[in-house]
């Protein structure tokens, strides 16, 4: 490294340059070298830092009749943290994003299998624009489509009706847990589908037909070969899907009725009811949550699955 | 046009570039707003308020009339408007607000006091809706009244065998899964305190929100959605989706015109808390000189008419009033609906703050959380 810029450092004349004239300009050139950064930096910090410092100072302050009142107290996350149906509903919300996680990544996975190991290049990418369309239209819009097909008189009922199997509208998704789980792994399908997909098209299938060659039954060269290079992609994959889900509130109040609650939930109204600290508390938990899983998903993986061998 | 392979990008000139587009947005919104809060013949009035206090097709009217053109922003809970209002300053220039809300506002500095005889229009007002007393100062008006209603009980006669009476007739085990209401934690709870005897719904403290508590751990079974916005009350009555609506004066006339079917109301036996809604104007709104001309283009009778046809809750306009009670395709709804009796609104319970929303909040969220 040294040598690489002793030998960018422009010729500075004459004779050998003072030992202290030289250190200046490499550290001024050290400086420059990060002023690239700074659009980044400041759109990073503008819109990301700073809301966070905000809500972690906020977490720690108190509401009085409607005014933020700025006195320290750690009361809004023992209030949190000893409150049941609070704990309950972060137990839940973390419950639901990791099967809501496991699920999506389970259908995934064996979709973008199929689609990239026995599907025509041409037919790949018409099925493939067919899953990430949703993204074209609005996130309320696909959310409310669902009380459309789960409702009474929405499509299931309809057709089971129909079909002579019942007489009155069935109510086993819409207005609960269960409806939340469809419509969430629904949502996010497509963010695990596109991880995926892009990583077991550049897959050498070679590898997996050397395997069968070798003895290996087709099922174990699947999961002693593919499997572990897919890990990367995997975890990725799993964190696009489970980190939104953590703060989902609007899929919970629109087809969760009173039973499909989220910790999301629970912020909005804190928020709403103007008690910004408790709000505050209840996401800086939250974002632990998600920091402690992110260090873990981390730990699991070895440098050479991040940066290649 | 240049051949792009000739074009000489270095870092400098990509930098440069990155911060005149960075920037341009910044500038390009400051011209507009500049153009908008600029001119005295006309603007655009920023107001943070519910759907039912105008109509698209009105402001089109209204901006082709009056050079001033509405941008509504939607809010649900006032206690959500108020929090809006003190953190974006000079960005909305009028505020809708429930009954008492509105001397929270003037406590909190937020808005401004005005004379009546400054909207011409106002003389369209019932003279009672120009004394009450909640929306007066010292100084001035703090509010100009639009309409105002109970929350009480609606059921689908077909699917309720046993017609409601009262609040705490809701926990019935019989209306499992039935029951729809806006969520407005203090509200909600407010009607608690109704169940449960209070007096004083809004300020519920120790046992009286305790006994509140516990009316809706035991309504909470029943209720099978808690709705964003009031029009999902009406689509989960109209599809049947649910048989009990929590809502306003008029929400049978809403329900019979979005396709469903004949419900009916119910007045609770422990009283109804209810809104009078007003329009304020911000003390901080960055195009206040438009606000009094714009409210004096929206608020007149023949747009009150048309806002009681499609929302079908009484309004305070006097002279709107009367245009509906002599049509006979309105006068029956109209009397229904009390256009022609606004001293009956101050017999109901008016919504205001919790006196500690705190404990309202979190008394909510015990019991609808997991």
């Amino acid at each position: 490294m040294a040598t690489l810029e002793t030998a960018r450092v422009p010729d500075a004349g004459p004779g050998p340059a003072k030992p202290d004239a030289k250190v200046a300009r490499r550290e001024r050139r050290n400086w420059r070298q990060y002023v690239g950064f700074t659009p980044a930096a400041i759109v990073f910090g503008v819109f990301f830092i700073a809301p966070l410092c905000l809500i972690v100072v906020y977490s720690f302050w108190q509401t009085k009749d409607y005014n933020l009142v700025p006195d320290f107290t750690t009361k809004n996350y023992a209030t949190i943290a000893t409150t049941d149906t609070y704990i309950k509903t972060l137990g839940k919300t973390i419950l639901m994003a990791l099967l809501a996680t496991a699920t999506t990544l389970a259908i995934a996975f064996p979709f973008c299998y199929w689609l990239v190991r026995y599907v025509p290049p041409r037919l790949q990418r018409v099925l493939f624009l067919l899953v990430i369309l949703p993204f074209w239209t609005s996130y309320l819009l696909r959310v409310y489509a669902w009380v459309a097909i789960l409702g009474d008189n929405g499509a299931i009922n309809v057709l089971l009706k129909n079909l002579g199997l019942t007489d009155s509208p069935v109510r086993l998704f819409l207005y609960d847990t269960p409806g939340v789980f469809i419509v969430l792994v629904y949502l996010y399908f497509p963010f695990a589908a596109l991880t995926l997909y892009s990583s077991l098209d550049r897959f050498d299938w070679s590898l997996l037909r050397a395997g069968v060659d070798l003895g290996a039954s087709p099922m174990r060269s699947l999961v002693t070969i593919l499997l572990p290079q897919m890990k990367l992609a995997m975890v990725t994959a799993g964190i696009f899907v489970f980190i939104p889900i953590l703060g989902e509130y609007v899929a919970p109040e629109i087809v969760g009725g009173t039973n499909g609650v989220l910790m999301g939930n629970l912020i909005a109204n804190f928020f709403a009811g103007y008690l910004l600290p408790l709000g505050s508390a209840a996401s800086v938990l939250i974002a632990l949550v998600i920091l402690v899983l992110l260090v873990l998903f981390r730990k699991g993986l070895d440098t050479k699955d991040i940066y290649g061998s | 046009m240049a051949n792009l392979n000739n074009v000489n990008i270095n870092r400098r000139s990509l930098l440069l570039g990155s911060l005149a587009l960075g920037v341009s947005p910044f500038v390009l919104s400051g011209c507009a707003s500049g153009a908008s809060s600029s001119g005295s013949a006309g603007g655009t009035v920023n107001w943070l308020t519910w759907s039912d206090h105008f109509s698209n097709d009105q402001l089109k009217k209204v901006a082709a009339s009056s050079k001033i053109t509405g941008g509504p922003k939607l809010f649900s809970d006032n206690a959500d408007a108020l929090l809006q209002i003190k953190q974006t300053g000079s960005q909305f220039d009028i505020v809708s607000g429930d009954a008492l809300w509105v001397k929270k506002y003037r406590q909190e500095g937020l808005i401004d006091p005005f004379q009546m005889s400054e909207i011409a229009v106002s003389n369209e007002l019932y003279a009672e809706a120009r004394d009450f007393s909640f929306l007066k100062d010292p100084q001035g008006y703090l509010g100009y009244p639009f309409s105002w209603s109970s929350v009480q009980i609606y059921f689908n006669p077909k699917l309720v065998k046993t017609p409601p009476t009262s609040w705490e007739s809701l926990t019935d085990p019989a209306f499992k899964g039935q029951i729809v209401a806006e969520n407005i934690p203090t509200d909600l709870l407010a009607i608690g305190g109704l169940a449960t005897g209070s007096k004083e719904p809004y300020a519920l403290k120790g046992d009286g929100l305790t006994r509140a508590a516990d009316f809706l751990k035991a309504l909470k079974p029943n209720v099978i959605k808690l709705a964003s916005q009031n029009n999902e009350i009406i689509s989960m009555l109209a599809s049947g989706e649910a048989a009990i609506g929590i809502s306003n004066l008029g929400t049978d006339l809403r329900v019979k015109a979005a396709g469903g079917p004949q419900i009916e109301a119910a007045y609770p036996r422990e009283g109804t808390i209810g809104f009078i809604d007003a329009e304020m104007i911000t003390s901080k709104g960055a195009n206040q000189k438009l606000v009094r001309p714009f409210l004096n283009a929206m608020e007149t009778s023949e747009y009150i008419v048309e806002n009681f046809k499609t929302n079908g809750r009484p309004l305070f306009n006097e002279k709107a009033a009367k245009i509906l009670l002599n049509d006979p395709k309105t006068a029956q709804d109209a009397k229904r609906l009390f256009m022609g009796n606004p001293e009956k609104a101050l017999a109901m319970t008016l919504k205001g703050p919790a006196e500690n929303q705190q404990s309202y909040t979190e008394a909510f969220n015990q019991i609808f959380g997991a």
